[in-house]
């Protein structure tokens, strides 16, 4: 195939483009890795630097410490996320399907009874009463999954997503006497892979990330998630180090700086292992046409 | 455009439809929990004490066994649950009871510490403090009212042994709400040198700790010398409101007022009038601003020091700053540190009073309070009795197991501490609430001069200024210290740092301008009227 | 009424379908939205928050006292307009390219790469912009003291802080926010992509008529919703890259940065939700306007 001089123009300044700022991502990322392997002292006096100035693996024996509670609190945060990804992936999918369909009348009225809640909200107080003392969520993983489970912003995205699939579809699917359900899961579901995978991903992320609901709703250190106990772990060592203080004893210094570091690369690295396979339903070419024959 | 407005309606019918189902839900909580709140307390407290008056210290009903809930600050340290199960052994024994401990991390702890009384939760005691959110918690009803009464029936010992001033300054509008620490505590100025430096180029340590302008010497001949050394390090994070340089020697006598945040405001405890000092209004503030300019341009912090993330003690621990100024029990920590780790900086502390007396902490820097939804808060106080007056819990609580965390040491009162320590650093589990001068145990080890910097402070001290035991109550100015908060940050922070861009004078006008716009002088006058009528009241 | 009726018979399994989500809204959102009234009351425990006494607009005072309130507002609004801008557009180039990318791995390598910054909190940014910046020792100042030039003091130039600002907004959630257009993109139908190669179209005029277009409903949702929040700032991401440098308040300051700063020392649960209903109110005004404007010109647009 010859090049062709708009593809060779095309690659030439994309790829620079793209390459580049690929490349100022990856450096901040790099720069995490070792100073995660810094010593503190290091990371004080010379700051971050591209290569350590002292290796100290102190941060990461920080972490091994207690390998059991770190296992537990992934084993937290995983089932959150698998459990709330696959239920609020669904439900919202299922929203935006009625939300799109043409012949419901109510649809704007519900668009905006979603909508609302982004706008206006009781805050923290009243939401916390709610779930506390209404719902009996406290120490409970529900606590966990439910305030994340829906998020009005993926719902309309997920809405726009739908609309750009031709109503002729559905329609000859009515006609051959499916439900509203049946085409929903049957029909739109598979058509919507790189939408699904895409609000999935977010869900995920939300969830993967969330460490407040644990911080307000869960005492019980066994139920702890994968951000919060990390979290608590900081905590503890800036605490350590001024009780210490306080009662007048000679503390070691503490690897905080590069602690916060480690901590991105523990919290971040299984997650960065999903998107690759995220990807793999971002292909080219839902040909419509296939589906309809 | 009809459509529209039919669907508003609709609308608005669902809001409507959602305040009065939010109303009913929780007039109808309030409804059921009522009754318990506020009778459940008062009740038991005043009906059960003469019931049965023989097994217990107070007299009172032991006889059903109860799980006490308690809140403290921080985080849990390793070996917690060992040592609060031998504690609650002996509760178990002595007064039929045992307690559960949470943690609230500092990560978090100001969203959560409102969040328990808000939501209406039913444990029974928390650390509390006059930073820690005392003074809101009780105005808003938090706390449950501990009377002189209830103290004698269930709190002997500790009624016996706190001292008046101590229990005075738990006051706010004349009730009790916590107690408050048994412990006299001084603050003081204690500042950590470099003698190799000190040495190097000749300098007096007594002359340096003369006057606050003799520092510059010091300074000064380190940013000539020593390349990579900042003399100060002024981490913008702990900034209290002041300028970096105050002329102390010139305020012999003003003592701290609290409970304004960063609007800094002194009294005079010479002057019979306690006439209240904001700081920003005096010629003092422009001195010190205007030295801080003179010494930022002279490059003794770094420019951007307002922004650091590098805590005071750690920038001295590495060998980035030069000076670290806290109170004793804090240098004497760092200096046993940095003694181990660098010898050849020669680690030396000096008194940075510049002969201000110092005062003693308000008492209820540190305490215990009661929660409102407590169900049995005369077991709660019972428990504190012991913690407040029995070596055996605190001992326990403060130092943790002995023989394991501890050892008493050869003059048989102070510790040494063994290798379990850091699973259980003494004072490391939030006990401070229950901290007590006859108790409270020196850890071996530390400064050489410690004592004489000590016996100094002591010598000049304060005992008991006149305004110790008053307490702010700020919910008439909220919306002033807000205000007058960010102005601060905006203005004066900078200013305190010495960082002015064209005149001084202009830019202390500025802000002084700002200040009043935002309600200062408001925020002053209160302050006047509440401890004038403090005054009298003492009369 | 009757209306309602018929059609909640005729699309029964429809208003199933949506009840879960209606059910969720109402009990986490609608009946917690009761408690907008603690911003105009003095809320205490013992009357809770429907019983606590009333005090107008008390809790709104400070906005006004302090003098900021327009200027962040302004300084908000700003911010999120030139967010908005910037980063769409940032996200639309990149997905375009990546999606017309030859090479699969590389393709899946850059779109990872531009990702992760989305991991790093912004507590860790805040430490690096330190680093970069710091006077004495950032390595800005020392790259520039070797090259011979003068240091410069960041800190007190509050101009640059609005480019540093751009640039890390951009820096952490480019890598995001390309992944819905990146959707879009692989939604569009392929037969239009053929049709287009056999005509003979260039890459240029493919994208210029075929994929832009298609991108069209995308972008005006994600603006849409961005614009609902224009008036609400990313409060992390303002105090861990600024901090508290009152030099540079004036173009930094948004609505998020200066409520949490005046409320520090203040717990007044009433002063905060002051703030959220100003913003709400706020909020509430621009998105209906925009959204009335958007329905006028295409209804398929419109939000609601």
């Amino acid at each position: 195939m010859r090049l062709r001089y708009d593809r060779f123009l095309f690659n030439l300044l994309g790829y620079s483009f793209v390459g580049l700022f690929a490349v100022l991502c990856l450096i901040p990322f790099y720069m995490v890795i070792i100073g995660s392997l810094t010593s503190q002292e290091s990371i004080v006096s010379d700051g971050y630097r591209l290569w350590p100035g002292q290796f100290s693996g102190a941060a990461y024996q920080l972490l091994g410490e207690s390998a059991g509670a770190l296992l537990r609190a992934y084993g937290v945060t995983i089932i959150v996320t698998v459990v709330g990804t696959a239920a609020g992936l669904f439900i919202t999918a299922m929203t935006a399907y009625v939300l799109n369909a043409k012949d419901f009348k109510y649809r704007n009225y519900f668009a905006f009874y979603f909508y609302f809640t982004t706008l206006f909200s009781g805050g923290l107080v009243p939401w916390y009463i709610m779930i506390v003392k209404y719902l009996h969520l406290k120490n409970n993983l529900l606590a966990l999954i439910v305030p994340l489970l829906l998020n009005v912003f993926y719902i309309l995205i997920m809405r726009s997503f739908m609309s750009a699939i031709p109503e002729a579809i559905k329609e000859s699917a009515r006609i051959d006497g499916a439900g509203d359900f049946t085409i929903f899961v049957r029909l739109m579901l598979p058509l919507l892979k790189s939408a699904l995978a895409t609000i999935g991903l977010f869900i995920a992320l939300n969830y993967w990330n969330d460490w407040f609901n644990t911080m307000l709703f869960i005492d019980r250190e066994n139920l702890y998630n994968l951000q919060y106990y990390l979290f608590q772990i900081l905590s503890k060592l800036e605490f350590v180090n001024a009780a210490m203080m306080q009662a007048g004893i000679a503390m070691p210094t503490m690897p905080s700086d590069a602690y916060k570091m480690a901590m991105t690369l523990v919290a971040t690295g299984p997650i960065v292992f999903l998107y690759p396979f995220v990807q793999r339903y971002f292909v080219q070419g839902v040909t419509i046409g296939a589906v309809k024959g | 455009m009809k459509k529209r407005l039919k669907w508003q309606g609709l609308f608005a019918i669902v809001m409507l439809l959602t305040f009065v189902l939010a109303g009913c839900g929780n007039s109808k909580n309030e409804a059921s929990s009522s009754p318990s709140t506020s009778a459940s307390p008062s009740a038991s407290a005043s009906a059960e004490p003469s019931a049965s008056g023989s097994a217990n210290p107070a007299g009172a009903d032991t006889s059903k066994e109860v799980k006490l809930k308690m809140y403290l600050l921080g985080d849990k340290p390793k070996d917690f649950d060992l040592v609060y199960a031998e504690v609650n052994k002996l509760l178990k024994q002595d007064i039929n009871a045992t307690v559960e401990v949470s943690f609230l991390s500092w990560g978090d702890w100001q969203q959560k510490y409102p969040l328990l009384f808000a939501s209406g939760e039913d444990f029974d005691l928390i650390y509390t403090a006059n930073w820690a959110q005392y003074n809101t918690q009780a105005t808003k009803g938090g706390f449950l009212e501990i009377t002189k009464d209830m103290l004698e029936k269930y709190a002997p010992k500790t009624a016996a042994s706190m001292y008046p001033e101590a229990w005075e300054s738990a006051k706010i509008d004349g009730k009790v709400y916590m107690l408050p620490m048994n412990y006299k505590e001084i603050q003081g100025s204690i500042s950590l040198l470099r003698g190799d430096l000190v040495e190097k180029y000749g300098l007096d340590p007594k002359e340096l700790a003369a006057k606050p302008e003799n520092l510059a010497k010091y300074y000064d001949a380190i940013v000539k010398n020593e390349k990579g050394l900042i003399p100060v390090n002024a981490a913008g994070l702990g900034w209290d409101g002041v300028p970096l340089f105050v002329p102390w020697d010139k305020m012999k006598g003003w003592f701290d007022l609290q409970g304004t945040g960063n609007l800094k405001m002194y009294y005079d405890s010479n002057d019979p009038k306690a006439k209240v000092i904001p700081f920003y209004q005096t010629d003092l503030f422009v001195e010190g601003v205007k030295k801080a300019k003179e010494w930022a341009d002279a490059g003794y912090w770094s420019k951007s020091a307002m922004v650091s993330k590098t805590a005071d003690n750690e920038a001295f621990k590495t060998g980035k700053a030069a000076i670290f100024g806290q109170n004793l029990s804090t240098i004497n920590s760092l200096y046993t540190t940095v003694n181990t780790e660098h010898p050849e900086w020669k680690a030396m502390a000096i008194d940075t009073n510049f002969g201000r007396p110092v005062d003693l902490k308000p008492y209820i820097q540190n305490g215990v309070g009661i929660n409102k939804n407590s169900k049995n808060p005369e077991r709660a106080l019972m428990m504190l009795d012991l913690f407040r007056n029995d070596p055996r819990y605190f001992d326990l609580t403060f130092y943790g197991i002995k023989g394991k965390h501890y050892d008493i040491g050869a003059d048989g009162k102070s510790i040494k501490l063994l290798a379990d320590s850091p699973n259980y650093p003494p004072e490391g589990a939030c006990p401070w609430g229950w901290r007590d001068d006859k108790l409270v145990r020196p850890i071996e080890g530390g400064l050489p001069n410690y004592d004489d910097l000590r016996n100094n402070m002591l010598s000049t001290a304060v005992n008991n200024p006149v305004l110790q035991a008053f307490n702010f109550d700020d919910s008439s100015v909220k919306n002033e210290l807000a205000a007058v908060g960010n102005v601060l940050t905006q203005y004066v922070k900078p200013l305190s740092f010495g960082v002015v861009k064209g005149s001084v004078d202009d830019a202390i006008a500025d802000a002084r301008k700002r200040l009043e716009k935002a309600g200062a002088q408001k925020i002053v006058d209160e302050y006047q009227r509440q401890v004038d009528a403090f005054l009298a009241s003492k009369k | 009424m009757t209306s309602f009726l018929k059609e909640l018979k005729r699309n029964r399994i429809k208003f199933l379908m949506i009840s879960p989500a209606v059910l969720f809204y109402l009990v986490l959102a609608y009946l917690p939205m009761g408690g907008i009234v603690i911003a105009f009351k003095q809320f205490n425990y013992n009357d809770g928050i429907f019983g606590s006494p009333w005090v107008g607009f008390e809790n709104f005072r400070y906005f006004w006292e302090s003098g900021q309130l327009f200027q962040v507002t302004i300084n908000t609004i700003l911010y999120n307009a030139a967010f908005m801008i910037i980063n769409n557009g940032l996200e639309i180039v990149i997905a375009i390219i990546l999606a017309e990318m030859a090479g699969k791995y590389l393709r899946r390598f850059l779109q990872s790469a531009i990702f992760l910054p989305y991991f790093i909190s912004w507590v860790v940014v805040g430490a690096f912009v330190y680093n970069l910046f710091n006077f004495e020792f950032g390595s800005v100042n020392t790259l520039l003291k070797s090259l011979g030039a003068d240091p410069i003091d960041v800190y007190s130039n509050s101009s640059a802080w609005i480019w540093i600002i751009l640039f890390f907004s951009a820096w952490k959630s480019v890598g995001y926010g390309t992944v819905f257009y990146l959707a879009a993109i692989m939604n569009i139908d392929n037969e239009t992509y053929e049709a287009a190669e056999i005509d003979g179209a260039n890459v240029f005029q493919r994208i210029r008529h075929i994929t832009l277009p298609a991108l069209v409903p995308t972008i005006i949702i994600l603006i849409l919703l961005s614009v609902g929040n224009i008036v609400r700032g990313d409060f992390q991401m303002f105090y861990q890259i600024v901090g508290d440098n009152g030099l540079v308040f004036d173009k930094t300051d948004v609505i998020d940065t200066f409520v949490v700063r005046s409320l520090l020392t203040i717990q007044e649960f009433g002063m905060s939700a002051a703030a959220g209903v100003y913003q709400s109110v706020l909020s509430f005004v621009i998105i209906i306007t925009v959204n009335y404007f958007v329905r006028r010109v295409e209804k398929d647009y419109a939000l609601f």
